[in-house]
């Protein structure tokens, strides 16, 4: 109870107060904790990642020896890691003269090269490929039903027209007032303002009360199931 | 006439490939066969032109590259005409990354226009100091003392002996903040860890997607403009100097003109088909 | 074939397929570095297109790639600029003077949280990562409570406290207006403590618009951002398939297509045998 409940508690209060403090008082020794203690998150941060590197290998490990189903995919998965790692750690495909560490941007690594043609066309393209399933989403789902539903449609249809030279070009022959980027402007920066905005605050009421809540020890969801 | 009722039906349920591969085809033929369609600058485009043209000539300009290659079309174009606009007025750019692709993103845009197009001189005029692990923690660290963070640029050179980061030690001796941001953490941390507590004037280009969590800074006044995903970047360029974006506005608007005749069409079909079960 | 046997086999074969792989890529990156990379990456984004058809081995084989690179990309990063830099560069500075730092002793606190950190391989002393957890959310608690307040809650208010006449401008009186009701109205429609009824539920019927307005906004936004990264991604493939790029796309285009047809035949053909 005490070591993996009662410490943890401690220490988000610890922390959280430091951190909030400094924000009133930003002088010695507030100031110097708040250098160093950013740093060490920044440091936990990349434990974190690796973390998250390992456990994707473990997994994938598993079920390539208990032959799970698509196994042979995973181990795709795994030489794609291990591949990578020997770029991003090893001294294979390092320039000469440039120090292990510093190769990553350095013209002619071979880490660099895989950035640019390994990981940005899989990482480019798998967002690409939502447009396709947001144009066929908008097509079979957005319907008419209510005033409410209309009125997103409306809005949605003048700004996706008003914010590109098709639509101004439409609408050239009418009124300025009645053209489609003014009218865009119009709906983007008054009735859109103000929902965006209620959504902002709301978000930041959400957001003030969950910290206090983890900072005075009131949620401790970050714990896990059993404590 | 009920033959005309079951076409229009019919048209809100076609097979979704073949919607695919209509919107490919209208992003593909534009590139192709180029339109050239005028591209008209909104107001908060002409505020980002109007708040970076009105930094005092020879400040030092901390531009913060939150963004990766799934979203480089969109904010590649602004980093380049932003970065033409700051070398044109002789400004001084501190580059910075709070995503590990933002690094690559910077080096890239660097190399090409600070490097090649301007011949400007690194560690003088330009300076790239790379990317920090730890989201809106480093924003927070370096608004206290930038070099415990950032001690070399990403060529390992110690910070102290860059002239162009002489007397610069937080992140409040910068004249101006420029976050391209493509998400967490980006344009939202910088409003609020720098622009806001110590009164850093800032300016974003954001991807589409991110407008609307961006807009009420925008109109509060806490940020000077938005340039508002690939249109936003085209309508920059008209101001400063064509570049993709403008080339790839016509494919924009083609899509976009597609699909709000989709979803006009998959309404008609909706409507008749209502209309007919409540006859 | 026992699960030993199979274990030390799998092990070994990983370890051949990762040598090779990283011979013929590197064998390609040094003797055709752009030509070879237009190649590759014409088979991974026609590969994860090709999902559009249905799901196939090329969109399985690419999206595999993808997980096992980018864990493995985002690691050597994190390392080399944080780690290498800040955390051995205090704790051994004479080791590591890249970092350019002084001795600190206080950085084997971060050193033994992020140790810490990694013990939630092993389910039997995972629960000891929960201290550097704590200390991520307790520091992310105490930046953001203070952010989202100045920020998100006060600046904004202070900006939606607008003039509802300004002298002189009509536009800019109803628009002021619109601003202050539209705000308070989604907000009260955010409030659920209170059932939405009467006066109340007018109100909050008035806020749900504005919100309707605001979600028809983002709607129009993310298709523009989506088609924007679409664009890019067929720039891309538009000059990887010009001669100077050995029209790479385009041959790797045909040979997809012709593959996934044949296999659609085969498939179509055991469908009707059965």
């Amino acid at each position: 109870m005490l070591w993996k409940t009662q410490i943890p508690v401690a220490i988000v209060f610890a922390v959280g107060m430091l951190t909030l403090i400094q924000w009133f008082v930003p002088h010695w020794p507030f100031d110097q904790i708040q250098v160093h203690t950013t740093q060490w998150f920044d440091i936990i941060a990349v434990f974190a990642v690796i973390l998250g590197g390992l456990n994707l290998l473990k997994l994938q490990l598993q079920k390539v020896i208990s032959r799970g189903r698509d196994w042979p995919y995973a181990l795709v998965t795994i030489v794609g890691f291990l591949a990578m790692m020997v770029y991003g750690f090893s001294p294979v495909g390092v320039p000469e003269g440039i120090r292990l560490g510093d190769h990553l941007q350095a013209n002619g690594s071979h880490f660099r090269w895989m950035f640019f043609n390994v990981f940005t066309p899989l990482s480019a393209t798998m967002f690409a490929l939502l447009a396709f399933f947001v144009a066929s989403a908008s097509y079979r789902a957005f319907r008419v039903r209510n005033a409410e539903a209309t009125l997103l449609l409306v809005a949605g249809i003048i700004l996706m027209l008003g914010r590109v030279p098709l639509g101004a070009k439409m609408t050239a022959f009418l009124p300025h007032f009645m053209q489609l980027p003014t009218v865009q402007e119009w709906i983007y920066a008054v009735p859109n303002l103000a929902g965006a905005r209620a959504i902002m605050i709301g978000i930041g009421l959400g957001m003030v009360s969950t910290s206090l809540r983890f900072i005075l020890g009131i949620e401790k969801s970050f714990l896990g199931g059993d404590e | 006439m009920a033959g005309n009722n079951s076409f229009l039906v019919k048209m809100g349920q076609l097979d979704r490939r073949l919607v695919f591969v209509v919107i490919g085809i209208a992003v593909f033929l534009p590139l192709k066969f180029p339109i050239g369609l005028a591209v008209v600058t909104t107001p908060t485009t002409q505020d980002v032109f109007n708040a970076v043209d009105s930094i005092p000539e020879g400040s030092t300009v901390l531009v913060s590259f939150e963004y990766g290659p799934s979203t480089r079309p969109e904010i590649e174009p602004m980093a380049i005409t932003l970065l033409r606009q700051l070398f044109n007025e002789k400004q001084k750019v501190v580059a910075m990354a709070l995503w590990p692709d933002g690094q690559f993103m910077s080096t890239r845009v660097l190399e090409r226009i600070a490097d090649k197009e301007y011949g400007l001189k690194w560690g003088v005029d330009y300076v790239n100091l790379g990317y920090r692990p730890g989201q809106e923690a480093v924003i927070k660290g370096i608004a206290k003392d930038l070099r415990a963070n950032y001690n070399s640029d990403v060529r390992n050179n110690p910070v102290e002996d860059l002239p162009i980061m002489d007397g610069i030690y937080t992140v409040k001796d910068f004249d101006f903040i420029f976050s391209l941001s493509a998400g967490y953490p980006g344009t939202v941390e910088w409003v609020l860890y720098a622009a806001d507590p110590y009164g850093i004037p800032m300016s974003t280009g954001v991807t589409a997607i991110q407008v609307n969590e961006v807009i009420p800074y925008v109109k509060g006044g806490q940020i000077k403009g938005i340039l508002a995903g690939m249109s936003g970047a085209a309508e920059y360029e008209n101001l400063v100097k064509a570049g993709d974006a403008t080339r790839f506005m016509d494919a924009q608007s083609v899509a976009h003109f597609l699909i709000v005749l989709f979803i006009i069409l998959g309404n008609i079909s909706y409507l008749v088909q209502r209309r007919k079960q409540t006859a | 074939m026992s699960r030993d046997v199979w274990t030390v086999v799998a092990l070994g074969m990983i370890a051949v397929l990762t040598a090779l792989t990283v011979m013929f890529l590197s064998w390609g990156i040094g003797n055709h570095s752009v030509g070879f990379g237009f190649w590759v990456g014409s088979v991974l984004t026609l590969g994860i297109f090709s999902y559009l058809y249905k799901d196939n081995p090329f969109y399985k084989f690419a999206e595999h790639v993808f997980v096992g690179v980018s864990a493995a990309y985002w690691i050597a990063i994190a390392y080399w600029t944080q780690i290498d830099r800040n955390l051995w560069g205090r704790l051994l500075p004479e080791q590591f003077p890249q970092g350019g730092h002084e001795f600190n002793g206080f950085y084997i606190i971060p050193l033994i949280l992020g140790i810490f950190m990694l013990c939630r391989l092993i389910p039997s002393i995972g629960w000891i990562s929960r201290w550097s957890l704590a200390f991520i959310v307790g520091l992310y608690a105490g930046l953001r409570m203070y952010g989202f307040l100045q920020s998100n809650i006060m600046e904004q208010a202070r900006d939606t406290l607008r003039p509802i006449i300004v002298p002189g401008s009509l536009v800019d009186s109803i628009n002021n207006f619109l601003l202050v009701v539209g705000v308070l109205s989604a907000l009260l429609y955010f409030f659920f403590s209170k059932e939405h009824k009467g006066v109340f539920g007018v109100v909050s019927r008035v806020g749900i618009f504005f919100l309707m307005i605001s979600f028809g906004a983002s709607f129009g936004f993310a298709v523009m951002g989506r088609i924007s990264l679409l664009i890019g991604r067929f720039d891309y493939l538009i000059q990887a398939g010009t001669p100077s790029a050995g029209r790479a796309s385009v041959v790797v285009a045909v040979i997809m297509i012709l593959v996934l047809l044949i296999q659609a035949f085969k498939d179509k053909g055991s469908a009707e045998e059965a």
